[in-house]
């Protein structure tokens, strides 16, 4: 964790996932934390065209039967979007089985595979190991 | 009356469920992993949920209700535990079904400024509730809001 995070511009992270609920409470759950700006798109096609006019610090993308993801990713990998081509990813799932693509997702850098759906508490937690920051205001309330 | 009036205006009362608010209550009951999440609005003598989850009753009196006291203030309500807390300890709600130990319930604020109920969360156990917790009920209260308004809206 770096000890310059509070003066630092929050970083650009894209969600891409079919749940509006999910991306709504990230998205204004991290920018009241001071966590990130977050970039919330429902699908591959709309996430392509995001990645095409800015750069994002970290992506978490939902996985899709089709592999448009995969494809995505591997394009990312090649350095054919804004954003480097190292940029920090973490994917959600549905799949098992034998559509599990482990193997490329090792391949694509994917540094983390979670089970989907997950709870917003999940994701945010997620972003905060991707872009490395903390996630401040955890401590609890009772009245 | 003003808030009375803001609440009848958005034609909603004692209308059938509906998907939009339902998947609301789903969502927030999974996150949160209480069995019960409601949208609750408050009219003069009660309270009727719009949608819920855990819960067979579509309204309650408002003199017991805890979403009435959630309503009068603007940040997130919590009753970590009812029974130490004097406001709800010998509330029937507390004492006999549904035995509510935990509350939290974010109010649905209006526009203009007026509040006409709740998304809350209740569980049978007490329960802490931390500022993410409140941040993410929140979130979840405005995407209510806005389809309140857009009901509303809607010639």
């Amino acid at each position: 964790m770096s000890l310059s995070t509070a003066d630092a511009p929050l970083p650009d992270v894209l969600l891409a996932d079919a749940d509006l609920l999910l991306r709504r409470a990230v998205a204004k759950v991290a920018d009241e934390l001071g966590l990130a700006h977050v970039h919330g798109t429902p699908d591959v096609h709309s996430a392509v065209q995001l990645m095409e006019s800015q750069a994002f610090d970290a992506i978490v993308i939902a996985l899709d039967r089709k592999g448009d993801a995969l494809d995505l990713l591997t394009l990312l990998r090649c350095g054919q979007y804004r954003s480097p081509a190292s940029t920090p990813v973490a994917v959600l799932s549905r799949l098992v089985g034998e559509d599990d693509p482990a193997t490329r997702l090792v391949s694509l850098d994917v540094r983390e595979t979670l089970r989907s759906p997950c709870s917003a508490r999940t994701v945010l937690d997620l972003i905060a190991r991707l872009v490395q920051r903390p996630v401040a205001g955890a401590s609890s309330t009772s009245t | 009356m003003q808030r009375l009036n803001a609440l009848r205006s958005l034609l909603i009362l004692d209308t059938p469920p509906e998907e939009r608010f339902d998947r609301i209550t789903r969502f927030a009951a999974s996150e949160f992993d209480t069995p019960v999440a409601l949208v609750s609005l408050i009219d003069e003598r009660r309270q009727w949920f719009k949608a819920r989850v855990g819960l067979d009753a579509c309204e309650t009196s408002r003199d017991i209700s805890f979403c009435g006291h959630a309503i009068e203030g603007s940040n997130v309500l919590v009753i970590g535990d009812a029974r130490d807390d004097p406001r709800f300890a010998d509330n029937p709600l507390v004492t006999g079904d549904p035995f509510i130990r935990f509350y939290a319930g974010a109010p649905l604020i209006l526009p203009g400024g007026l509040s006409v109920g709740t998304l809350c969360l209740i569980d049978t156990e007490p329960r802490t509730f931390s500022r993410i917790d409140q941040s993410i009920l929140c979130a979840l209260r405005d995407v209510v809001v806005e389809e309140l308004m857009r009901e509303a809206a809607t010639p």
